[in-house]
């Protein structure tokens, strides 16, 4: 544990205007949860664009800007993948199954509300983890080296797979292919280009934007589209995007505190993930999301609706917004791309992250703390007003609306990284996406996989070029030996519950059609 | 065999053809042993999943319904062509323009497809207006506060 700076505290309470800092970290929320509401801009695109303001600002409110951009834009994503399948960001990609089922349930409203109080929940415990718990941990990180490592991600995709996928089989088919699209590009180790068929486009891999949109928001495009087509005069109902009413429905506070499972591993297993270098916010929702599922009481109704299911994947993705800054504050390394700007704004005002940093610079690193803190109640008073704004979306025609998200996602597409090869690749995604959905396999595997892929990829390779191609080096130390095991036991518990239910008369047929 | 295995008998083989051919294809590229590692065990995993599917549908155990509808098909053509067209005339025309365009196209054609059945207020100058909105709000929002790359287009 680290020792509290009293000095440090009263200098900031004596020196900052926190009205000021108030208005920053709202102007960032309502920025934050507007870009993240659009498909295709990241919240990261965001920060990126208000660094050059950062730096005419003063240190306290250029980094409530910051600050209140994430935490809005890691919240905003899930608005448009409840209201339409289509996530607004990656890491609220496995927030579409559930949210849009309940959207088609006429219970949008009750998902929306699910996921802002979860994100709120996860994120504040996120930040208090920062504060008193995480940074300590985050001393262990060395101690994970390629072959722990190796070990880590396995589990991570063993999880995915069996718990996942109601097919194990289909559950393969997802991680095999994502992968097979995670190794394009050019190796690690050796850097000669690999699985380009020829393609210049994709020497420098496949984009993971163009490749979420392509596969979530695509193929809901096209059935969206047939079933518009299909409706013809005489059957035509209702112009409407399908939840009018659904988007008024409140959410009790029994509701909520029933998806007490999806909060608790969702914000844990999002802190612990976020404190990992490398996985971020995508990988916490899919694994928090599986790993509820598994403790559910209800696993059925997880991709028909669960409150539960939401609550578990926005917790865990606002849950890295704190801990992803682990890595950075404790070592200077920015284990994701948005702990790498808050870096380079650290670093643009003059402060080095590193391992001196909350010795050298404790006021700086207390009000980001602080700023961290008082982000929540402002996302959650700004959330409530905001998605009432965002959900008059959902009162448009569906014959208006659905165009306008084709147009955003190819538009969102090119401009994240401006290559035109990556609206290729949207295009490919979406028919990938559409076969997937046509043959029933999940996206899940395949995101974790193509995430995970290159990280599983480097520790085992760095491992066996360190034990000069033997084994039993995997399980030498006792961490990763703890983490084969668990692999084991994920396994053997997935087992144990199909001989469990066979023998309860349950068939395969209705397990899993 | 049911109409419904026969679907999962298809779909399984092209899964074990595409994953045979990436197989295949780590061979031919010439990798090096361990840049071929990942990708022959991904590949090896996608013909296993597809294996497995193919030998319960032949064992008449299918497990999931997997109904291909033709009009699904289609739609799906005719969408990833439409997006491809868009991006095309974002680039060559420019994003206001295409963007008119492609909202244009798809909104008439689903307005005369459900001819009579729309809100009062939506009429094709309506669409046109609201198209014409989208189009500026698109290009005030990528273009000028975005500052997004586009080549030098045609019009704007």
């Amino acid at each position: 544990m680290f020792e509290v700076n009293v000095d440090a505290l009263i200098s900031i309470f004596t020196t900052v205007n926190f009205f000021e800092l108030g208005l920053f970290l709202a102007m960032g929320t309502a920025i934050g949860i507007s870009v993240g509401a659009i498909p295709g801009l990241s919240p990261a695109l965001a920060i990126a664009l208000a660094l050059p303001i950062v730096l005419w600002l003063p240190i306290h409110e250029g980094l409530a800007l910051l600050v209140g951009t994430y935490k809005g834009g890691t919240f905003g994503g899930s608005i448009t993948a409840i209201c339409f399948a289509t996530p607004g960001t990656s890491a609220s990609a496995a927030t579409v199954a559930d949210g849009y089922a309940l959207t088609r349930k006429n219970q949008g409203g009750k998902a929306l509300k699910t996921s802002l109080y979860a994100s709120v929940v996860g994120d504040s415990t996120s930040d208090l983890a920062l504060i008193f718990i995480a940074i300590p941990l985050g001393a262990l990180a060395p101690l994970l080296g390629p072959p722990q490592l190796t070990a880590l991600f396995f589990l991570a995709l063993t999880i995915i797979i069996i718990f996942s996928a109601d097919d194990p089989a289909r559950g393969i088919i997802s991680a095999g292919t994502g992968f097979l699209l995670g190794a394009v590009g050019r190796d690690v180790h050796t850097g000669v280009i690999r699985l380009d068929f020829g393609l210049y486009g994709l020497h420098s891999g496949v984009s993971l934007v163009a490749l979420l949109l392509g596969l979530f928001s695509i193929p809901e495009l096209i059935f969206q589209l047939n079933k518009l087509w299909k409706q013809r005069r005489q059957d035509y109902k209702e112009p409407t995007l399908d939840a009018q009413e659904g988007m008024k429905q409140k959410l009790t506070l029994r509701e909520f505190l029933a998806t007490w499972r999806g909060l608790v591993v969702g914000t844990t297993t999002g802190t612990l993930v976020g404190a990992l270098p490398g996985p971020g916010a995508t990988l916490a929702a899919f694994v928090g999301y599986g790993l509820t599922r598994q403790f559910s009481r209800k696993p059925e109704e997880y991709g028909k609706g669960s409150l539960e299911g939401i609550a578990a994947a926005e917790s865990a993705n606002n849950a890295t917004c704190g801990a992803t800054l682990i890595p950075l504050l404790t070592f200077g390394i920015p284990g994701s791309l948005i702990a790498g700007l808050f870096g380079a704004a650290l670093m643009m005002k003059g402060i080095p992250p590193g391992p001196r940093v909350i010795v050298d610079y404790p006021e700086t690193i207390y009000l980001l703390f602080l700023i961290f803190l008082l982000g929540n109640p402002i996302a959650l008073v700004l959330g409530r007003i905001l998605i009432p704004v965002f959900t008059r979306l959902a009162y448009v025609p569906a014959i208006v609306m659905w165009p306008i998200i084709g147009v955003f996602v190819v538009t969102g597409t090119y401009g994240f990284e401006i290559r035109e090869f990556d609206v290729l690749i949207l295009l490919f995604a979406g028919a990938l996406g559409f076969a997937f959905r046509l043959m029933r396999i999940p996206f899940g595997p395949l995101v974790l996989a193509f995430l995970v892929g290159p990280l599983f990829e480097e520790s085992l390779r760095r491992s066996l070029t360190i034990a000069r191609g033997n084994y039993f080096y995997f399980i030498e130390s006792p961490v990763s030996l703890g983490l084969w095991i668990a692999c084991a036991a994920a396994i053997a518990l997935f087992l144990y519950g199909r001989i469990r239910m066979r023998r309860r008369g349950i068939k395969e047929e209705q397990i899993l059609d | 065999m049911s109409e419904r295995i026969h679907s999962e008998v298809i779909g399984s083989i092209i899964i074990v053809v595409f994953g045979t051919f990436f197989f295949w294809w780590t061979y031919h590229e010439d990798l090096p042993g361990g840049a071929a590692i990942v990708p022959r065990i991904a590949a090896g995993a996608i013909i296993c999943g597809g294996g497995s599917i193919l030998f319960r549908a032949l064992r008449g155990r299918t497990a999931v319904r997997i109904v291909v509808s033709r009009h699904e098909l289609l739609m799906a053509l005719v969408l990833l062509s439409s997006l491809g067209v868009y991006a095309f005339l974002m680039l060559w025309l420019g994003l206001a323009v295409a963007i008119f365009i492609f909202l244009m196209g798809w909104w008439l054609v689903l307005f005369n497809r459900m001819r009579g059945s729309h809100a009062p207020w939506m009429t094709p100058l309506a669409l046109a207006g609201i198209a014409g909105g989208m189009s500026a709000f698109c290009y005030s929002l990528f273009i000028l506060l975005l500052d997004m790359y586009l080549p030098n287009t045609a019009l704007f």
